[in-house]
């Protein structure tokens, strides 16, 4: 008998400071986390970026399936249940002479990666009805990775009618273990909007602080009005990437594309120790 | 045995999830939703998964090296099980 996790977009970017990465490589260093944090020997797979897998489960972020011999679905479920897991086994397959106890197992979990301060920089208030909208980061060959990573989200009004409320983010990606060095300067971002199109501003840069480094996303707020709905703003972004342990410190210039249609896979953002939803987000889709 | 074995990889496997629920800063989000009655995730998941009796999706993903595994392969030959699951 196997055992497989499958390795899917994000559920709840931001949580626990995770983003979502943007390409395979990035999302095999997910898995490699999820490895250190639980501590797990269970086989981790992994879907491609064109996510076939978590299509295939409707999108849903934590589903079960029990295949028997033959290649055929022998049990469902949408979320993943212990138990119920053990029962179908246990018809499938027969009842077993012992059953290891959860405790029984030496579980070495992991916390997340430590951040340097956060709560430096004020959170953005969010409009109503936000929710992901798509990206394409721009990814040259042998270019250094996006230590910084852009979020971006749309009100309903933007996503349907392609004017509204747009909202850019900034995410260190903690996996890299980077920080702001805030004595190097702040990020800078620019938007260029199609012919006959608007964006206000065009451009923005994180704030000037007087802490020498924090971990917070760098946010803003964008009035947007699109003539057509098919094409992407282009965004470009400075920002120096430095190193937790003080290795490097480098300027880095990324670009992304970014459609005002929904993100699919974007999920819902979530943060706090209760993991509630934040104000202003609308559930996936 | 090999029962034995099986279940004990099982326990485990379950116990990845508790796990995960106790980690410091925990929560990977893994069982989040779980509530009483039908969703509108269930009515899309039954609706689109195959249903029992089915072949698992003909689907190509990679192992944690990046290298192509068909789903399909690998849960053919023995009872599978397959969690979908993030850090968030």
């Amino acid at each position: 008998m196997d055992f497989y996790y499958i390795y899917k977009p994000l559920a709840h970017p931001e949580y626990n400071n995770y983003v979502t990465p943007f390409t395979l490589e990035e999302r095999l260093m997910h898995v490699a986390e999820a490895k250190r944090r639980l501590g797990s020997s269970v086989t981790w797979l992994a879907d491609p970026m064109h996510n076939p897998y978590h299509e295939a489960m409707a999108r849903t972020p934590n589903s079960e399936l029990v295949i028997g011999p033959e290649g055929r679905i022998a049990a469902r479920r949408t979320w993943s249940d212990p138990e119920a897991l053990r029962a179908d086994l246990e018809r499938l397959i027969g009842p077993v002479e012992r059953r290891t106890r959860i405790e029984d197992l030496d579980l070495p979990t992991q916390p997340p990666p430590p951040t340097v301060a956060k709560g430096v920089v004020p959170r953005v208030e969010m409009p109503p009805t936000m929710a992901g909208i798509e990206i394409e980061p721009v990814i040259e060959e042998g270019a250094v990775p996006f230590y910084v990573k852009l979020r971006a989200e749309g009100d309903e009004s933007l996503r349907t009618t392609g004017a509204g409320k747009m909202y850019v983010g900034f995410h260190l990606d903690p996996l890299y273990r980077v920080h702001w060095n805030n004595e190097a300067g702040p990020v800078k971002f620019s938007l260029t909007a199609p012919s006959g199109s608007t964006v206000t501003p065009a451009g923005g840069e994180g704030p000037a602080l007087d802490v020498p480094a924090d971990a917070d996303p760098r946010e803003f707020l964008i009035d947007v009005a699109m003539s057509d709905m098919t094409q992407p703003l282009e965004l470009d972004v400075f920002y120096f990437a430095c190193d937790d342990a003080l290795t490097f410190c480098i300027p880095v210039n990324q670009s992304y594309r970014v459609y005002l249609q929904r993100d699919n896979h974007g999920r819902t953002i979530r943060t706090g120790a209760d993991n509630v939803p934040t104000a202003g987000r609308v559930p996936p889709s | 045995m090999k029962r034995l074995i099986s279940l004990s990889i099982f326990v485990f496997f379950g116990a990845v999830q508790s796990a995960i629920a106790q980690a410091p800063g925990a929560g990977m989000g893994m069982g989040m939703g779980m509530g009483a009655g039908p969703t509108a995730m269930d009515e899309r998941f039954y609706g689109t998964v195959p249903g029992i009796g089915e072949p698992v999706p003909d689907v190509q993903v990679v192992n944690d090296r990046g290298d192509p595994v068909n789903i399909r392969e690998v849960a053919t030959g023995q009872y599978t099980v397959l969690v979908l699951g993030c850090l968030t």
